[in-house]
C-alpha cells in the first residue's frame, strides 16, 4: 500500500522532525514554569586562589570554595571532616582516605545516621568528581541549612585529587 | 529462514515499539527537568556554552516525536534516520568522555538525576544495539502497521 520514500525524502522529513522539535522544545520553554534561558552561561567561574568553580557558586551565602593545596593540608589536620556527596558506589570505588559518604541524592536516607558525628568536627569539606559535578556544592547548602558551620567546600573533587596522586582509599 | 524472520515485517514493528518506547520513555524526565538535563549536556564537555540549553530544550522533543512517530508508523524512515544520527552523536560523547578524558559522567539517557548510576562503556553497548535497531528500521521498514494505514483501512476503503 504504502511505497517506500526516496532517500530525499526521508532526509527532508528528518529535517522536519528536527525543526518541528527544537520549535516545540523553545514553545513549551516559554510557558513552562521551570523555564531555563535559551542561552546559558556555563563556563566555570574563577573565584580567589584560582579556584575554578561551577557557574551557579554564588559567594558569600555559599561555603568557601578550597583548592587542592588548601585541601591537602586540612587533610593532614585533626578536627576534620572530608565528606562525599558521590552515590554510594562511586564512593566505595575509591574516595579520599577516611572521609564520610553522603550521597546528596540520599540525604534523608542517610543524614540521621551521621547528624551528631558531624557535630563532633571543627570544620566540614565536602567533595564529589570534580567541578563539573555540583553535588558538593548542593550538599554543603542544605548543611548550611541545617545549621553546620564551618563547611567548605573543594570543587577540584576526588578528580583532582587523584590527578595530583594523592592517596585513595577503597571500601 | 533466519533471513525470513530478520526482514519479516513483524520483527520490523517490534524493533519499531521498542525503539519508539525506548525514546518516548526518555523523553519524558529530560522534559520536565529542563535545568537538570542542561547540566548533563554541560557534564559532556562537547558543546560551546551558548549551545548547551538550546540542545537541553529541543532534543527531548526530538525524542518525544520521533519515539511517538517510529511506534505510530509516521514518518518511520525519517524518524529511525534521525534516532540512529542521535544514538551515534551519544555513543561519541560518552566515547569522548570515558576513554579519552577518563571520567565516567551520568548519561542523562533515562533520568535527569544529578548523581544518577554511571554506567561508562557498558552504556555504549545498549547505544549500539538501539542503533542498530534504528539502521534496521530504516533499511527494512515496509510500514506494516502504521497509523495512516489504519486510517486508510477504515476511512477509505471503498
Amino acid at each position: 500500500m504504502s511505497s517506500r520514500p526516496s532517500p530525499k525524502k526521508i532526509l527532508y522529513g528528518s529535517f522536519y522532525l528536527v525543526i518541528l522539535g527544537v520549535s516545540l522544545g523553545i514553545l513549551y520553554n516559554s510557558f513552562f514554569s521551570k523555564k531555563i534561558p535559551l542561552i546559558g552561561s556555563w563556563d566555570n567561574k574563577i573565584v580567589s586562589d584560582s579556584i575554578s568553580v561551577p557557574n551557579s557558586y554564588d559567594p558569600p551565602s555559599d561555603p568557601p570554595a578550597i583548592s587542592l593545596s588548601q585541601a591537602q593540608s586540612l587533610f593532614q589536620k585533626e578536627g576534620i571532616l572530608f565528606i562525599d556527596s558521590r552515590l554510594k558506589e562511586d564512593f566505595n570505588s575509591g574516595h579520599i582516605p577516611n572521609s564520610l559518604s553522603l550521597p546528596y541524592e540520599e540525604f534523608e536516607d542517610y543524614f540521621l545516621s551521621v547528624k551528631e558525628k558531624l557535630l563532633s568536627y571543627k570544620q566540614l569539606v565536602i567533595y564529589c568528581d570534580g567541578t563539573e559535578c555540583e553535588t558538593s556544592l548542593y550538599l554543603a547548602r542544605i548543611l548550611q541549612d541545617e545549621g553546620y558551620e564551618n563547611i567548605k567546600v573543594f570543587f577540584g573533587g576526588i578528580l583532582d585529587w587523584k590527578k595530583a596522586g594523592l592517596p585513595v582509599e577503597k571500601s | 529462514m533466519l533471513r525470513q524472520i530478520f526482514t519479516d515485517n513483524y520483527t520490523v514493528l517490534l524493533f519499531r515499539i521498542i525503539l519508539g518506547t525506548t525514546f518516548v520513555y526518555a523523553s519524558l524526565d529530560k522534559i520536565a527537568h529542563p535545568d537538570q538535563f542542561a547540566h548533563i549536556v554541560h557534564n559532556y564537555k562537547i558543546l560551546p556554552s551558548f549551545l548547551i540549553n538550546l540542545l537541553a530544550l529541543s532534543l527531548p522533543w526530538i525524542e518525544l516525536f520521533c519515539g511517538l512517530f517510529l511506534i505510530g508508523g509516521i514518518f518511520i524512515e525519517s524518524s529511525a534516520l534521525v534516532l540512529s544520527f542521535l544514538l551515534i552523536l551519544f555513543a561519541l560523547g560518552i566515547s569522548y568522555n570515558v576513554f579519552i578524558r577518563g571520567v565516567d559522567i551520568n548519561c542523562g539517557c533515562f533520568t535527569t538525576s544529578l548523581s544518577a548510576k554511571k554506567q561508562g562503556a557498558e552504556l555504549l553497548i545498549h547505544d549500539l544495539i538501539l542503533f542498530g535497531l534504528g539502521l534496521h528500521i530504516l533499511f527494512f521498514n515496509r510500514a506494516y502497521f502504521t497509523l495512516p494505514n489504519l486510517y486508510h483501512r477504515l476511512f477509505r476503503k471503498i
